[in-house]
């Protein structure tokens, strides 16, 4: 008896002396169920090993204060239908301008909460349902309702699948987003039914067209009022006989749920998603039954699902550590998470924009596609570029417009360019460009200090420079290839700087202003995009 | 090495015929596979092909209107397009009002229709049906490479410039995944460089690809052949655009400014053979005449300007442009002003070396299969065309299988 006690509270294998936990698995953990970690949130970790810092990611609760929302268009219908056309017009354009900029002020409010949040597990899983429940702006158009949407999956990041679909199901965002406020009894709107069967609960080939439209039916008259909340309309619901996957009834929204969520697909379909977004490797189906019987087992509760994933050793294997290519939000956020340096949070939903991912605007319902489709030619530069901004190696204007050196460069070896007009970019890149340059303008400036953070860690050396550096920039080990470029680098840089090897640091603030450039280096790098 | 070395070469090349003026290189110079012979001799007739996906599903039957078909009437009421407003093109179909730049092309004899195009079993789901486009197989990515970048690996098995295949927009379209060829992508042509006043820096950093170095895992392989291909093509491409000069009137859309991106390209000789771009918005399930009718606007305007520009640059002679969907919509409307996913839909192909008029075989509108218009055209006939007529290369290598030949092109 006292025996299993003892082997219960010391599990072997666990605990402090877990020679299967250390920095490399600390790391990665932090980066997979959070955006990143300092190296003494790393150390500390390893300290209390894995199961205590699973448990701890798990139980953090949300610290932070909810964001007020406003509806702006609730202009009472009587008063609205009294005033002339232009002055309809002008409380429009108002109510949308201010409508536009709560969305840009939450939407910075949840950066902000990515970046400094105690809560990081929560704050991925937030990103994760925003991808999976897409609701895009440009078709919602209102913006309380996609801020009350994401606090609903604030609510339940870590709750239940069951709550989470039903949620949906009744939230006016995903309805206006999938038009279902149109899906009325003899005139089925499609477009819901077909994607919560296809991206939300079974997958392709797990129903049939005749399904498709069957739902059709059972979720008409779930709508969204004058107000912008949901309404129930009775008189558009069609409450005839259905027959969903092979079940037959007078079905409604509550019933589609039901049904679906019985489906040994849809377990499978939801583990395989929860799978791919903590792992980036395609799971292999032994794997995805495994986790979905979890599912099932924890009547859709996530925490157990959660709690077994990151305890799971093959999350820790080869294949899994460094394969996941970072998004534009978890590279930005994961800068500042890695070096303690808080970026302003319209800096980095702009840079996110930029880069292919404008929160609150998910290019399709599918959401945003994840892995290498992120990098291109153009965003592997870019990355580099803004990274180079947020350490003060490049400047705003030069990211966007044809610098005198970009001339020059284009010159050489052929006749030389008229100068460039330097046109100010246009359409998407255009706002990012607007909204950095706002921040920039109102006197930000980075306030890293790579000579101090060094020397508190006593790196000296090219060599122990070099390491610390890699180490503490990158999600993941650089290869030995990197480290020696970096090294030579780093030596030539020093002897421009006359200084000796092991005294660099002493080089004051030109060998800061080397230490910035070779931070921007190694952020540039194909490296720097995967954890 | 020797790959580096060639690409290098080249860029060098097109560097000195720009400085000695020359407005164009020869076809023979431009052909790709001429440093290095491809392992399956072809003539390659050296034409450009433009990708335009229409994204969403576009509705086909807005696009080129049946206007004289009873049963379009009856099933369409806030989407029709009457008589009185089509672009008539004969006494059964016209072209939706807003294209009227594409109505002078049509009279020029350098628009295409292709009609009733789609694939057996046709899938509904918008990412399944693409998939299916992309690829041109029924396995969609579990097919491997995407059609562009089979057809790149046939055509240019050695050798080619990064910018060989670009798409411009965010997102590429999977029909560009190709493991040989990577296309090279890009939004906004000035900001398609890394930036650094530090000669060191720059060098160290075109130093950290290298695809040929080894890698601890296949994405870090990937992403150091994609700063390769960056570093390599990233100043040709902003000195093409830079130097580009039109007097066409692109607009201020992002599709628009795609197209000149294209426009530049191409008529620059930079060795770019396909270019791709987007036009979003076509998911019409509510209000759909408002929402299409500013899409077909945008579509023209964009089109209009760039065959103004490649008329200008002369590239007009070499260049195809492709319209295309994931699918139409249903004959039927929906009851919320809009239409639900569908079937088959006309493919637009336009440019010089097009053999102008209607292709294929309008699909009946009252002999419907499960509410939708029948495909009477394997859009993969079109894919065949243009892999023969613009690369020279065997339609069924590419594809995998041979479709029936269409007389797209002009012999």
């Amino acid at each position: 008896m006292i025996l299993t006690i003892l082997l219960t509270c010391l599990p072997a294998g666990d605990g402090p002396l877990d020679k299967s936990f250390q920095a490399r698995e600390a790391e990665h953990l932090w980066n997979r169920a959070g955006f990143g970690a300092l190296p003494e949130q790393i150390e500390a970790s390893v300290t209390v090993g894995r199961e205590e810092t699973v448990r701890r990611l798990l139980s953090i609760p949300a610290d932070e204060q909810p964001f007020f929302v406003e509806r702006f268009l609730d202009v009472p219908r009587e008063q609205y239908k009294e005033r002339s056309e232009a002055e309809r017009n002008r409380m429009n354009n108002a109510a949308r301008e201010r409508e536009r900029k709560q969305l840009q002020d939450y939407t910075g409010w949840w950066v902000e909460r990515m970046q400094t949040a105690d809560s990081p597990l929560r704050e991925r899983m937030v990103l994760f349902w925003h991808g999976y429940f897409t609701s895009s702006v440009e078709e919602v158009r209102r913006a309380n309702m996609l801020i009350r949407q994401n606090q609903f999956f604030r609510e339940n990041a870590l709750g239940n699948f069951r709550t989470i679909l039903k949620g949906m199901l009744r939230d006016p965002a995903l309805l206006t987003y999938l038009d279902n406020d149109a899906n009325r009894k003899g005139r089925p709107n499609e477009n819901l039914a077909r994607e919560l069967m296809e991206l939300f609960t079974l997958g392709l080939g797990n129903y049939t067209e005749k399904d498709v439209k069957e739902v059709a039916r059972a979720l008409t008259g779930r709508t969204v009022d004058g107000q912008g909340d949901y309404a129930f309309d009775k008189g558009a619901h069609d409450d005839g006989a259905k027959e969903i996957l092979g079940q037959k009834g007078k079905f409604n929204g509550d019933d589609v749920a039901r049904i679906l969520l019985e489906q040994p697909a849809c377990s499978r379909h939801v583990a395989r998603r929860l799978l791919r977004w903590f792992e980036s490797v395609e799971p292999a189906e032994a794997r995805v039954e495994a986790y979905a019987q979890v599912l099932r087992d924890g009547d859709w509760e996530l925490q157990p699902f959660l709690a077994r994933l990151l305890n799971d050793p093959a999350f820790y294997s080869e294949d899994v550590v460094g394969a996941r290519v970072l998004s534009p939000i978890e590279y930005m956020v994961g800068i500042s998470r890695r070096t303690g340096q808080r970026v302003p949070s319209p800096l980095v939903a702009s840079a996110s924009s930029m880069l292919g991912m404008r929160l609150f605007s998910p290019p399709n319902v599918k959401g945003w596609e994840e892995g290498t489709a992120w990098i291109t030619t153009s965003t592997l530069m870019q990355r580099g570029n803004i990274a180079g901004m947020l350490l003060g190696a490049v400047r705003v204007d030069d990211v966007f417009v044809t610098s005198d050196a970009d001339m020059q460069e284009m010159s050489e070896g052929g006749a030389a360019m008229a100068p460039a007009k330097k046109d100010p970019p246009k359409g998407a890149a255009g706002a990012a460009f607007t909204a950095m340059k706002r921040v920039v303008d109102a006197g930000w400036s980075p306030t890293l200090n790579f000579s101090a953070r060094m020397t508190r860690q006593g790196s000296k050396t090219d060599a122990q420079i070099v390491d610390a550096m890699l180490s503490d920039l990158l999600a993941c080990e650089a290869p030995q290839d990197t480290r020696e470029r970096m090294l030579s680098y780093l030596a030539g840089e020093r002897v421009m700087l006359g200084l000796r090897d092991g005294e660099f640091l002493k080089g004051g603030a030109p060998a800061e202003r080397v230490l910035r450039r070779m931070a921007h280096l190694i952020l540039s790098l194909p490296e720097a995009q995967l954890g | 090495m020797q790959h580096h070395f060639s690409i290098d070469r080249r860029g060098l090349l097109i560097a000195s015929f720009g400085a000695l003026g020359s407005l164009a290189l020869s076809r023979a110079a431009r052909a790709q596979g001429a440093e290095a012979p491809p392992a399956h001799p072809h003539r390659d007739p050296g034409l450009n092909l433009v990708l335009v996906q229409l994204s969403g599903g576009n509705d086909g039957l807005s696009m080129v209107v049946p206007w004289a078909d009873d049963a379009y009437n009856k099933a369409r009421t806030s989407t029709r397009i009457g008589a009185g407003e089509v672009l008539k093109l004969d006494d059964y179909r016209g072209l939706h009002p807003e294209l009227k730049g594409l109505r002078s092309a049509w009279d020029a004899g350098a628009l295409a229709i292709v009609e009733g195009c789609s694939y057996p079993k046709p899938n509904r789901s918008h990412f399944q049906s693409y998939e299916i486009w992309h690829t041109a197989s029924m396995r969609g990515r579990d097919a491997g490479d995407g059609w562009i970048g089979r057809l790149c690996a046939e055509t240019w098995p050695t050798g080619a410039v990064p910018e060989l295949v670009v798409h411009v927009g965010a997102n590429a379209p999977y029909s560009l995944h190709s493991t040989r060829h990577p296309a090279v992508i890009l939004q906004n042509p000035n900001a398609y460089k890394w930036i650094s006043d530090e000669a060191p820096d720059r060098s160290l950093y075109r130093d950290s690809g290298g695809k040929e170095r080894p890698a601890d895992s296949d994405a870090l392989r990937r992403l150091r052949g994609i700063l390769d291909d960056a570093t390599a093509s990233s100043l040709r491409v902003r000195k093409a655009v830079l130097e580009h000069s039109t007097k066409a009137g692109y607009a201020e859309d992002d599709f628009s400014q795609s197209l000149r991106v294209a426009g530049a390209l191409l008529g620059k000789r930079t060795g770019t053979r396909v270019v791709s771009v987007e036009l979003g918005g076509f998911d019409t399930h509510t209000n759909q005449r408002t929402a299409h009718d500013a899409r077909m606007r945008i579509l023209d305007a964009g089109l209009k300007a760039l065959r103004q520009d490649l008329a200008e640059s002369g590239a007009d002679k070499h260049t195809v442009v492709l319209v295309f969907s994931e699918f139409g919509r249903r004959v039927q409307e929906n009851g919320s002003r809009g239409t639900d996913h569908g079937v088959a839909a006309p493919m637009l192909v336009l440019g010089a070396p097009v053999s102008g008029g209607l292709h294929g075989k309008h699909p009946s509108l009252t002999q419907l299969s499960d509410g939708d218009l029948a495909m009477t055209t394997d859009f993969r006939s079109v894919y065949a065309a243009l892999a023969e007529g613009c690369f020279g290369a065997s339609g069924s290598r590419v594809l995998g299988a041979q479709y029936p030949q269409l007389g797209l092109l002009k012999a």
